[in-house]
């Protein structure tokens, strides 16, 4: 289904048409139950927090201001109460020191793994995305499938940007090391 | 390659938005719809007029004080008027109790030091809470 702008549902809401608000709820569901169910890693509650993100987001719909997007506002709501529910931060801030960004080529990045076929390119990824650690893959899941900045991440996760973009950075090189060695021990 | 170039890297990017995202069940929009409560449209209340005056007295005010000061000053173009016949002497004679007084006041090192003080503050408080009330969002 093709949606509109948020802004287009957030005014219908705001003028009284409630029933708006299903196509926002339809529209950002998956990302935000994926980010629920990335900190709790229970299905259940990440179902409960994301619907209590959503009630809480259109209770407070006439504060929002649109100093930011509404999708990086709600999944800053679903972050934090996901959080609070685990009543621990996922995500610890990496020391610069500890992380030195290589000077690697993209090509010696992604050895063979953009040469096979795309059916064992995604099982490829499935494997690596499985060996990383939730708080890890909710960063891939906010920067790729929600095509948030390094800050709207930022501001989602608490997390200073020079540090989003570092471990952003480590996630990339760990996919493709996990990619790498899985396609090396099918070929061999 | 810089950083930023590393972090978009299209190859990584269209992988992983093939992929599938987890979703909720099929019931879940329903139940956050059953959850709330329609919002009460917004009310647009017209404002009185003598209040919507109001907030632009300290601009009006403002505005007036410095066409007087331009108008009395020697700057060619606005010195037409003459500060002394229309404004000062008049001043004098409505103020001449209160300038008395003052000259009193100042003869004093420290009451002069401690109004200078005190008027130079009173005016930064002044433009200070007029502008941040006016420009806080």
């Amino acid at each position: 289904m093709k949606y509109q702008d948020d802004n287009f549902y957030i005014e219908k809401v705001l003028h009284g048409d409630s029933s708006a608000y299903a196509a926002l709820v339809a529209k950002h569901k998956n990302l935000v139950f994926s980010i629920a169910l990335k900190v709790l890693n229970n299905r259940e509650d990440a179902e409960e927090i994301a619907q209590d993100a959503f009630v809480k987001a259109y209770q407070s719909l006439k504060s929002f201001e649109k100093k930011s997007k509404f999708s990086t506002w709600l999944y800053r709501i679903v972050y934090n109460a996901a959080v609070s529910r685990t009543r621990k931060r996922i995500l610890e801030t990496i020391p610069m020191d500890n992380y030195v960004i290589h000077n690697y080529s993209e090509e010696s990045l992604r050895p063979g793994v953009d040469e096979v076929d795309e059916n064992e390119q995604q099982a490829l990824l499935k494997y690596a995305l499985q060996n990383l650690p939730n708080e890890d893959n909710l960063l891939i899941t906010l920067f790729y499938h929600g095509n948030n900045s390094i800050d709207d991440i930022s501001s989602i996760t608490g997390l200073s940007p020079s540090n989003v973009k570092v471990r952003l950075h480590r996630i990339r090189k760990k996919l493709y090391d996990d990619m790498s060695t899985m396609m090396s021990e099918r070929l061999n | 390659m810089d950083t930023d170039n590393l972090l978009h890297d299209d190859f990584l990017a269209s992988l992983i938005r093939k992929a599938p995202l987890e979703s909720p069940s099929d019931e879940f929009v329903g139940k956050v719809m059953e959850s709330i409560e329609p919002l009460a449209p917004p009310l647009y209340e017209k404002q009185p007029y003598f209040l919507w005056l109001k907030s632009y007295v300290p601009y009006f005010g403002l505005g007036a004080l410095i066409v007087l000061i331009l108008y009395s000053s020697d700057i060619p173009y606005f010195n037409f008027l003459s500060a002394r016949d229309h404004f000062s002497d008049m001043f004098i004679h409505v103020f001449r109790p209160f300038i008395a007084s003052l000259k009193t006041l100042v003869s004093s090192r420290l009451i002069s030091y401690s109004l200078l003080i005190g008027v130079s503050a009173g005016f930064l408080f002044l433009i200070d809470s007029l502008f941040s009330r006016r420009f806080s969002s």
